[in-house]
């Protein structure tokens, strides 16, 4: 385009000054297009497209001289017009002037004048466009900023961490909704406000050694209360170009869920260690007492004495088996193995194995299957017969001799329902809501003779889950217990 | 020692400990009296002074041992029985308890305190000192 010869229209119904023009703006180089009137110069300029100059002769038959220029000019604004006129008719031009010529030129004149006034309206229209261009290039940019701005101030909004900025004067002068939800006695107060207005030392603080330390930016993390929750605030100061410190943004995160959970952990390795070396100290007293041989030997004695050893270590064993499930289901590690399983078989199972135990402690153990609807679920083999022996073995534990077991198999609308019944020592309603955490265990006189985890249950629970399941309990002391496991069919 | 045998009082919610402490203690001329929970033996020492109290640390809550020693040193009718505190815990993660001053020991209202596994020798030698100590008391 800038490489293509400028292009000028010459509209002059004088044969003699079209060619005249003509010739004058060839020889500097220029195209040159020349129309006889009015109408013509307007197809000529409409089929160009490129013209920059046109000449306009006032007096031109068909569409006059005004009239063109107000046509010209509506479908181009930087178009340069230059009214050629006779010097009776200054008035006039002075006229097309106000229409949008860019000036006139006083017949007759000479080819350097003619010259000198195209050569003035090219720069004039150079310097329009150029200026236009870089109006709408700042236009555009400033536009672009605004959304960028509104674009990051909602971005920072929308965070769910807290936002503060301060500059070196020790004022706020951004805070995000978060912040504001945080902080509420900043909420509402106009910006700058004074640092002091948040009531929070532990993070006026952070903040004043971040604008402190000027010559070293320093990235200052710290755990601290704030409201009912634990945040990390992370302040660093807020850098120049050149190193310069202009204030300091801390982040406020709730990390409250996080601290909750490495509390929850300790606890329950607190619990581990102890119920671990609960039974391995009895096992070492024993061991101790049988091996140092005060109190006299009788065989007897000593012989419960190993009983008591080989229970305890089973149900350390037991415990260790136990809280390595727990830990597999609770890190998502178990990884279920699902295939159709025919629940009612194992049930049937789980009841056939216990058979020996009931007896031997004279308590009636059975099954019923109510109806004869098939009840498979899409379950982890084992994980099912885990549930299930957990609750037999449970109910043949907490049951006196002489007692009952029931177990029923039954289908219902959506779910297999499986329930474990016994007629034995029962829970009190404290008992019957913790039976189902960590390490629980009822503690009463009959209780303290009969070995066990307390985590059974626990991952009686999980497994269940797992399978999108329930499983209840009713129970009253001395009445008995009931645990229903429902696991849905047909997923 | 007058020749009657001492009666000590065990508190344990662990059953093999009672036990434990039974054959050992009654293997040594001691008479015992066991419980496996705090209601029990409170409710026992209503109307009955052992010589000895030897407690577990953590029954039906963490730190039940202390309550109880501190409970069994309020009592008027059981002044100057020294109370042992005999644990499994001792300074599981986070559940540090074992006293490491007798002033730390004091504060905790109980004369003595040991860890189990119990080796005999020790929970014998840690008995009589503590037996021979309340015997002064009662003389001075
Ligand atoms: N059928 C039941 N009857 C009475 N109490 C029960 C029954 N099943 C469980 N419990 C109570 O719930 C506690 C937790 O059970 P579980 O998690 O299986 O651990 P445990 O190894 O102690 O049996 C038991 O210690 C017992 O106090």
């Amino acid at each position: 385009m800038s490489d293509a010869p400028v292009r000028i229209l010459v509209a002059d119904d004088e044969p003699g000054m079209r060619e005249g023009c003509r010739k004058i703006l060839v020889a500097e180089g220029y195209a040159v297009e020349t129309a006889a009137d009015g109408v013509e110069a307007l197809e000529v300029f409409e089929r160009h497209g490129d013209i920059s100059v046109v000449l306009v002769d006032l007096k031109m038959p068909r569409l006059g001289g005004m009239e063109l220029i107000e046509a010209v000019r509506q479908r181009d604004p930087d178009v340069v017009l230059l009214v050629i006129t006779a010097y009776a008719a200054i008035n006039t031009a002075v006229e097309a002037t106000k229409r949008g010529a860019f000036g006139y030129i006083p017949k007759p004149f000479l080819p350097d004048e003619l010259l000198l006034r195209v050569r003035n309206g090219l720069e004039m229209r150079a310097l329009t466009i150029e200026a236009r261009r870089l109006r709408e290039e700042r236009e555009r940019r400033l536009l672009e900023v605004a959304a960028e701005r509104t674009q990051s101030r909602t971005i920072i909004d929308c965070m769910t961490d807290g936002v503060l900025v301060v500059n070196r004067d020790r004022q706020i002068v951004l805070r995000n909704a978060a912040a504001r939800r945080l902080m509420p006695e900043i909420a509402g107060i106009p910006l700058p406000a004074e640092l002091e207005t948040i009531e929070s030392a532990e993070v006026r603080a952070i903040i004043d050694e971040t604008l402190a330390a000027r010559t070293e930016p320093q990235i200052a993390i710290r755990e601290i209360p704030l409201g009912s929750g634990t945040y990390m605030v992370n302040a660093s100061p807020v850098l120049g170009s050149s190193g310069e410190s202009y204030g300091a943004v801390a982040v406020l995160r709730d990390i409250t869920a996080l601290t909750k959970l490495a509390a929850a952990k300790s606890m329950f390795v607190s619990m581990v260690a102890h119920e671990v070396k609960s039974p391995l100290a009895a096992i070492e007293s024993y061991l101790n007492l049988l091996l140092s041989g005060t109190g006299g030997h009788d065989p007897e004695r000593d012989r419960r004495m190993l009983e008591r050893c080989m229970v305890r270590a089973k149900t350390l064993r037991t415990m260790v088996s136990e809280l390595i499930s727990l830990v597999a289901v609770e890190t998502g590690k178990f990884s279920l193995k699902r295939s159709p399983l025919d629940v009612g078989a194992v049930v049937a199972e789980v009841v056939d194995a216990y058979k020996d135990r009931a007896a031997e402690k004279n308590i009636q153990l059975t099954l019923a299957t109510l109806g004869s609807a098939q009840t498979k679920v899409l379950a982890d083999r084992e994980a099912i017969r885990s549930v299930f022996n957990n609750l037999v073995d449970n109910a043949l534990k907490y049951t006196p001799a002489g007692g009952q077991v029931r177990v029923a198999v039954s289908l219902e609308q959506l779910s297999v329902c499986v329930s474990v019944r016994d007629t034995g020592i029962g829970m009190s309603p404290e008992e019957r809501s913790r039976v189902f955490d960590d390490f629980y265990r009822a503690k009463n006189e009959f209780t303290a003779n009969v070995p066990g985890t307390g985590l059974g249950l626990s991952l009686v629970k999980k497994f269940v889950e797992l399978h999108q399941g329930t499983v209840t309990v009713q129970s009253e002391p001395g009445q008995g217990s009931e645990f229903t496991v429902r696991l849905p069919v047909g997923e | 020692m007058d020749g009657q045998p001492r009666t000590v009082l065990v508190v344990d919610d662990d059953p093999d400990f009672l036990f434990l402490l039974r054959e050992l203690l009654e293997g040594h001329g001691f008479r015992t009296v066991v419980f496996e929970s705090r209601a029990a033996a409170t409710a026992w020492l209503a109307d009955h002074r052992p010589d000895l109290v030897v407690s577990d640390l953590m029954m039906d809550a963490l730190d039940a041992g202390f309550s109880f020693a501190r409970w069994v040193k309020e009592q008027p009718s059981l002044a100057g029985v020294p109370v042992l505190i005999v644990t499994a815990v001792g300074s599981a993660l986070g559940l540090d308890f074992a006293p490491r001053t007798p002033a730390e020991l004091e504060a905790l209202h109980a004369d003595g305190y040991l860890e189990k596994p119990v080796s005999p020798t020790a929970l014998l030698e840690r008995i009589h000192a503590l037996l021979g100590t309340a015997g002064e008391e009662r003389l001075s």
